[in-house]
């Protein structure tokens, strides 16, 4: 907005404040009373569990509706909030760049014509240059925390919260955030609160930090925060001030012999060729910058992805015989000599407990079970389903899990990432023994204290020569309000509504039509305009051949069923009407579906249809998802294979595919949930005024692709060929 | 129970969508992997059909608000079409009906049950959808016996995995703590105490 830079942060004011969630038995927060002055940053610690995240969703409010007394509120009270959440991709609602940080404004109907200059003021003032039309998930996690701190601060908070935004990132990255916040809070005068493990950062420009514990919110001066880690010991497990109490594993002898030996591993486009010798009794340490292809080789090693290029073998024993390529063993065989630790501990559970989660490793055998829990700190949880633990105990788990069946291999990814000093010792500890126990290690790691904590060996990642469509640097000039449109001819500059209003009647046409000829005709006529409409020879190939196969079974299916034997005429006659019109129907359509910009789906529907907004912009974000959870299939699969689970066979193979959905579908609505928090931060709205930041028209060729479809429906209808 | 929609409700039934799109691609596969098993008596095929079925009955036990399985059919069929389903639109033709019989039958128990015999009466009612419109528009050459043992079959398998699979689902989801937001999943937390 303009004016945002003289507006002053919001004051925070909580009086005897105390929140209880619906179903609950105990309040989460009892008696807060605080004052925030305007303008502060407060710096928010507390144990995990302890109720940092209901104080931050009260003040974004996002807290559902549960059972309060007292008073928490902002000073002045319509002050705008913003937020940004830990996973960096639960931030982002938008497809693209621009569209990101232009929805905030829209839902406050900002006039389009001001949109983008702020946009792109917004991108230059958190130092993120990517082109508008960039895809944002395609940029690294820390680009993707600066972007969401862009579309937090283009609505001109008067609070800006947020959620260990640099958890998940490497030290660079957490570092152009902090300093991204710092010029925020300089030009625009907004009040900070962060919750955050690493407190560091903060520290040294903080106002204010508030300590939550079981339930009790007390205020603290910044300057005051070492004496008081040294009064709560519990505390200082779970923040980070500094690293100097730190654990030291370093080796304690020589490493043995050779396990594992890698030679031009390389996987197109993500990983460039890597040598690799691994010994017993060593850890060693993969580093590099993101997308260096880190987990990429850490799944290349441990069986679970096959590389485009190189060899690997594996030696399990000092005397035993090398074996080759582990990515082709049965997964059965990987679990025994691999144990893999993904980055998220989530993907690799399979089952609804604790004990089950570390029986399924070690075939069941209760003393080692026992004696796992007990090693973990997890007995009083063995029953616990295991996605409900804390982010901690889940780590510590997926490292037990791991180390269950005494794989001769330990492979961990980011093992340390966003955990507390005490489960960072943990899993140091763990790798340790392991290590000391002749087994080998290799981790990929962002982290330098656990790569000095463990003396492990470091092996440097150069990354792949990056490719133009999958990086995003530079940006081009562009005029401030230009708006930042992809290029769109043909099919794909047609209002989307008129689209597939066209390719609607069209495919009508196909069901009604009771005319081999009509419907061979209309399925031409389809590739035709697919192919004269800019939509790519290549592309209209890819949507023909599926098509071409669901009508010849459709075909064989109707003359096979039909009784009247495959050498008759007459079957296939009776046959060429249903498989002519699968084509008829179906070609329309997927031409419709390729040529569509789902963004510019969502702003017709809205602007012409009536659809509310809210329906439609959370269902444009939800759909965001679709290339993410094909993502995360994959990961799944991985996982999967990790744990031994996925052989022959139909029982093996259907237990498979049911704990692959049940997975994705809990991976989805976490991410759902972190969606529909980041959708009513950035204020949308039924039933307000709003803008819309891309023009939408209906032009005359609109009105002509509509009355093409009628047409051809009118055709099968009424006209000589129909039926 | 509040009947008005949250962003929380909409987009977790865009995203059971998105999750039904996933796995109907990958059930594709298996179906056509299928088929050769099925040669003898196709119509006993569409024993699989149940999980195609899933969205809306899931989508409701879990949104529980007026229209969540007409919604939640109607944007998984809209994915598997952006996905690039074989049967193009009509895909979105079958996802509102589909949608549309579950969701009768969750408003004639007023949105007030949501137990596994009415999970299982709305899967059937799903699952005749496909059971009518299939033979008419893709098997027409089928004689009246086969095209009633695929009615049978889709109704049948629907109200096996879409109607108690959908139930068993949601209430296992609930234990994992992903609905504590919902209804389900307060319903899980009373039981077990926490």
């Amino acid at each position: 907005m303009p004016g945002a830079r003289q507006q002053l942060g919001a004051g925070i004011t909580a009086c005897g404040w105390s929140y209880r969630y619906p179903g609950r038995a105990r309040p989460a927060l009892a008696e807060v009373t605080v004052e925030v002055a305007p303008g502060s940053l407060v710096v928010l610690i507390g144990a995990s569990g302890s109720g940092k995240s209901t104080l931050l969703a009260a003040l974004a409010g996002t807290l559902p509706e549960g059972e309060a007394t007292g008073r928490i509120e902002l000073s002045p009270t319509d002050g705008r909030r913003g937020l940004v959440q830990q996973e960096p991709e639960g931030n982002l609602v938008m497809e693209r760049v621009g569209d990101e940080v232009a929805f905030p404004l829209e839902n406050v109907a900002v006039p389009p014509e001001r949109i983008w200059a702020q946009v792109r003021a917004a991108l230059r003032a958190v130092g993120l240059a990517v082109p508008l039309t960039a895809l944002t998930d395609r940029l690294s996690g820390g680009q993707q925390q600066l972007l969401a701190l862009a579309a937090a601060q283009v609505g001109a908070p008067a609070v800006l919260l947020l959620d260990e935004p640099t958890a998940n990132l490497d030290p660079e990255s957490a570092a152009a955030v902090v300093s991204a916040v710092a010029a925020m809070r300089a030009a625009s005068g907004c009040t900070v609160v962060v919750v955050e493990h690493r407190v560091e950062p903060w520290l040294a420009r903080a106002d204010l930090v508030l300590l939550v514990e079981a339930g009790r919110v007390t205020a603290h001066a910044p300057a005051a925060i070492a004496a008081l880690l040294e009064a709560h010991p519990a505390l200082a497990a779970r923040v980070w001030l500094d690293h100097a109490h730190l654990p030291s594993r370093p080796p304690r002898g020589e490493p043995g012999s050779r396990v594992l030996e890698a030679a031009n591993l390389a996987v197109d486009g993500r990983l460039a060729p890597t040598d690799l010798l691994v010994r017993a009794g060593e850890v060693v340490a993969v580093t590099g910058p993101p997308g260096s292809g880190k987990s990429t080789l850490l799944a290349c090693l441990g069986g679970l992805l096959a590389p485009s290029a190189g060899s690997l073998r594996v030696r399990v024993g000092g005397g035993a015989a090398w074996r080759e390529a582990p990515w082709t063993w049965p997964p059965a065989s990987v679990a025994r000599t691999f144990g893999t630790v993904f980055q998220n501990p989530e993907h690799q559970f399979l089952t609804g407990s604790v004990r089950d989660e570390l029986a399924h490793g070690t075939s069941g055998s209760p003393e080692r079970v026992a004696a796992l829990l007990a090693r973990l700190h997890l007995a009083g949880l063995a029953e616990a389903d295991p996605w409900t633990l804390s982010g901690g105990e889940q780590r510590r788990l997926s490292v037990g899990t791991a180390l269950a069946a005494g794989p001769a291999v330990l492979l961990l990814d980011e093992p340390t990432f966003g955990q507390d000093p005490a489960t960072w010792a943990e899993v140091v500890d763990m790798i340790a023994e392991h290590r000391d126990a002749g087994g080998a290690v290799v981790l990929a790691t962002h982290d330098p204290h656990l790569v000095s904590a463990l003396g492990a060996r470091e092996v440097r990642l150069r990354g792949v020569a990056q490719s133009a469509e999958s990086t995003v640097t530079s940006v081009g000039p562009g005029s401030p309000a230009e708006v930042p449109l992809l290029p769109a001819r043909g099919l794909r500059s047609l209002d989307p509504l008129a689209l597939l209003a066209g390719a609607g009647l069209w495919s009508l046409a196909g069901l009604a039509s009771g005319s081999v000829a009509l419907n061979l005709l209309l399925a031409a006529l389809a590739l035709a305009v697919g192919l004269l409409g800019a939509v790519g020879g290549r592309r209209v190939a890819a949507l023909a051949v599926p098509a071409v196969v669901a009508s010849a079974s459709v075909a064989l299916s109707n003359a096979l069923l039909s009784g009247a034997g495959l050498t008759s005429a007459a079957a296939w006659q009776a046959a060429a009407l249903p498989a002519s019109r699968v084509l008829a129907v179906a070609l329309p359509g997927l031409l419709a579906a390729v040529a569509t910009d789902p963004i510019r789906l969502a702003d017709a529907l809205v602007a012409r249809v009536r659809v509310p907004a809210r329906a439609a912009y959370a269902v444009l974000a939800a759909l965001r998802l679709l290339p993410l959870l094909a993502e995360e299939w994959a990961i799944l699969g991985r996982a999967s294979r990790a744990r031994g689970v996925g052989d022959r066979g139909v029982r093996a193979r259907a237990l498979w595919f049911l704990s692959m959905t049940f997975r994705l579908l809990v991976a989805a609505l976490r991410r759902g949930a972190r969606l529909a928090v980041a959708l009513d931060v950035r204020g949308l709205r039924s039933g307000q005024p709003r803008t819309c930041a891309r023009p939408v028209r209906w032009r005359g060729r609109d009105t002509v692709a509509v009355l093409v479809g009628g047409v051809a429906l009118a055709a099968a209808l009424l006209g000589p060929l129909g039926g | 129970m509040s009947r008005r929609w949250r962003t929380l409700d909409i987009v977790t039934v865009a995203v059971l969508a998105v999750v039904s799109g996933v796995v109907f691609w990958a059930w594709n596969l298996v179906w056509s992997a299928t088929a050769p098993a099925f040669a003898a008596f196709p119509p006993a095929q569409a024993l699989l059909y149940g999980v195609w079925l899933v969205p809306g009955v899931l989508g409701m036990l879990i949104v529980r608000r007026p229209g969540a399985a007409l919604a939640t059919a109607f944007l998984a069929a809209a994915v598997s079409w952006l996905l690039g389903a074989w049967w193009g639109l009509s895909v979105l033709w079958y996802g509102v009906l589909q949608g549309l019989a579950p969701e009768l039958v969750f408003a004639a128990r007023r949105y007030r049950a949501f137990g596994k015999v009415t999970a299982a009466v709305a899967g059937a009612a799903a699952g005749v959808v496909p059971g009518v419109l299939d033979p008419v528009f893709w098997y027409p050459e089928w004689s009246a016996g086969w095209k009633l043992a695929w009615l049978v079959a889709c109704a049948a398998s629907s109200a096996v995995i879409a109607g108690v699979g959908s139930h068993v689902l949601a209430g296992r989801l609930a234990r994992t703590g992903v609905l504590d937001a919902f209804p389900v999943g307060r319903e899980r937390r009373a039981q077990v105490g926490a």
